[in-house]
Order: structure tokens, then sequence, then C-alpha cells
């Protein structure tokens, strides 16, 4: 039984590990190996101190998002714990040149203006742009507000035009989407 | 130049958790909209919610795409589980609430039962020979004693050939 349930929790974690990767692991200093780790850890331990534990598909999705919120919650201690250490990720350090004021801001101040920028925004609109700039996707986007998949695109998408052209007057130069 | 990019500088922006108390999704909560279910009156709150905090957005996301390979998991997990037929007398004694006696008479009659379905045959094997004889239609016809004894003279050289 043990090999048996170890052989499984290894065939699985491989594609648990690729989703973590594909999902969020790019910019929230998340390791998927040690998400896939912890999560094989936590349903071995409740399967084996349970024998009649029936580890039905909400269980097992519990524990994989409560292991990835603690992970994000790590994170985000040590990235608030080294902020002041590093460059300041939402600029390219490798460009120089003269700088406009406006431009000169420090990526808190970015963010301030985008959140304004977002604010401005008509309301229909508002709440696609968020949940696209949170990496959901179209689909995901109309699943979670009622929409259709194409309302939901065409909000996505002229919101996050009239988001970079306002950001363009604010003084941004190059903006990524 | 100034280089931004939308989705860090947002995500940045919102990676502490929301103040407001309705914004705040449970586990609960998260699964549910993963499984496309609603929320009632908490939807919008919830959905707001996820727009408004990068952590809980980032639950929700893998969520949802952990949703088919939890599905997959279960199943093979639930396969790995079930008990043997064995097991599940075992389990079927233990649970009946049966008297000793009458489970011991139950277990012996088991017992024999295995003992005469794995006992081997031993009747004598006897050869069906009267069935072989009536089928064997190569020795059907009666034996023509006159023909054997027959001592004609040879046709083929006309009765000429005297050996």
């Amino acid at each position: 039984m043990s090999d048996a349930l170890k052989a499984l929790l290894d065939k699985h974690g491989k594609r648990l590990r690729m989703l973590i990767e594909v999902h969020c692991s790019r910019d929230q200093g998340l390791d998927p190996d040690d998400i896939e780790q912890e999560v094989r850890i936590k349903l071995w331990k409740a399967l084996d101190s349970d024998k009649n534990l029936v580890a039905a598909a909400s269980y097992i999705q519990k524990v994989v998002v409560t292991t990835v919120v603690d992970a994000v919650r790590r994170a985000q201690v040590r990235h608030a714990e080294s902020i002041e250490d590093k460059d300041e990720a939402g600029f390219d350090p490798s460009v120089s040149g003269p700088m406009r004021p406006e431009a000169q801001a420090g990526r808190g101040q970015w963010s301030e203006l985008l959140l304004r920028c977002i604010g401005e925004l008509p309301e229909r609109r508002r709440l696609p742009v968020q949940l696209a700039l949170q990496g959901f996707t179209a689909d995901e986007v109309a699943r979670l507000t009622g929409a259709s998949v194409t309302a939901a695109q065409q909000l996505c998408y002229r919101g996050i035009e009239e988001l970079k052209t306002r950001l363009r007057e604010l003084g941004a130069d190059e903006i990524e989407d | 130049m100034t280089k931004l990019n939308l989705p860090t500088l947002y995500r940045d922006a919102t990676r502490v958790p929301p103040q407001d108390a309705d914004l705040r999704v449970t586990t609960d909560e998260l699964l549910a909209l993963a499984r496309g279910e609603s929320l009632g009156a908490r939807q919008d709150a919830a959905v707001a919610g996820l727009a408004a905090s990068s952590e809980q957005a980032v639950a929700a996301r893998i969520a949802l795409a952990t949703q088919s390979w939890a599905d997959d998991l279960a199943a093979e997990l639930a396969d790995l589980r079930r008990p043997t037929w064995t097991e599940r007398v075992v389990a079927w004694f233990k649970a009946a609430t049966l008297p000793p006696v009458f489970a011991a008479g139950a277990i012996s009659l088991l017992a024999v039962a295995a003992w005469r379905v794995g006992e081997p045959a031993v009747a004598p094997i006897t050869a069906p020979e009267s069935v072989l004889a009536a089928d064997d239609a190569l020795f059907g016809g009666d034996f023509d004693g006159a023909i054997a004894h027959r001592s004609d003279a040879d046709e083929v050289f006309g009765g000429g050939f005297d050996s």
C-alpha cells in the first residue's frame, strides 16, 4: 500500500509541479518544487494516519490551496524584508538616461498611479481589468463575473488600453501587459 | 525611459490582504468559485476580493488550475484504497452484530464449503467403451466371411495367370 501510494503521489506530483509553475511561480516568488513536496507530505500524512480517509477531490484541492497561500505569505515576508536592497523590478535597470520627474517615481508611486487610473475606469470595465491583471484568463473572468467570454475579452482589452493611454500621459514610455 | 509591467505593478500594489472583511475569501469559497458554483449574496464581494488581493487571486487561479488534477488523483486514490474481498468479509463480520455462536457457525460453514470446493475430484475413471463402439463407423458394418474366403481366379489377366 505504501509503495503504491508513493508511486501514485510521485506520478501526480510532477503534474502538480507543472501546474504551479505555469500558474503562479513567475512573479510570486514561489518554488514549485517546495510546494509540490509540501503537498505530497501533507497528503501522505493524512492518508497514512487515517486508513479510512476518503480523499475527495475537494479535500486534495484544499491541501494544495492552503499550501500555496502559506507559500505566498512566506514569499511576501521575504519580499518585504529585502525590498530596500532590490532594484525597482517594475523598471528596466539597464536603461539609462534622463528621466522625467513622473518617470523617476519609484515603483510604489507607479503602483499608486495605476490604482488611481483603475479607479477612474468605467465601472463595468474595472473588475474585468483588475481580474485580468491578477492573471485570470478571459474565460475565467467570464466565469467569475457572469459575463460572456466575448464581453469579458472586450472589457479587459479596452480597459487595459485605456490604462496604458493614461499611464503614458503620466510619463510611462513602455508598458507591458 | 520608464518601462512598466502592468500585471507586476498591480500584483505588487495588491499584496496586502484586503482590509475590508467582506473582501476576504475563505478556502471553501475559493473552491466553490473554482467549481463554478455561485456564492449567492457573497458572490460579488468574493470576486471583488479576488480582484483586490494578489494572494487570494493566486489561490483562486491554483484552485481553477488543479481541478482536473485533483479529480484524477482522488479517483486513483479511491481505487488504491478500495478493500479486497477478504477485507470486506472481515469488515462485514466485524460490523454485523451476530451472536458469537452464529458467527462461529458461519465461519465453520465457510470453512467446510472452502474445503469441499478445494478438494480434487476422486471419482474412478472409467473408459467409455460402449460409446466408442457405437460411434466407431469404420467397424460398424457386418463382416462378410463369404467374400473373404472367395478363391476365384484373378480377373485382371482374364483368369489366365497361373501363380
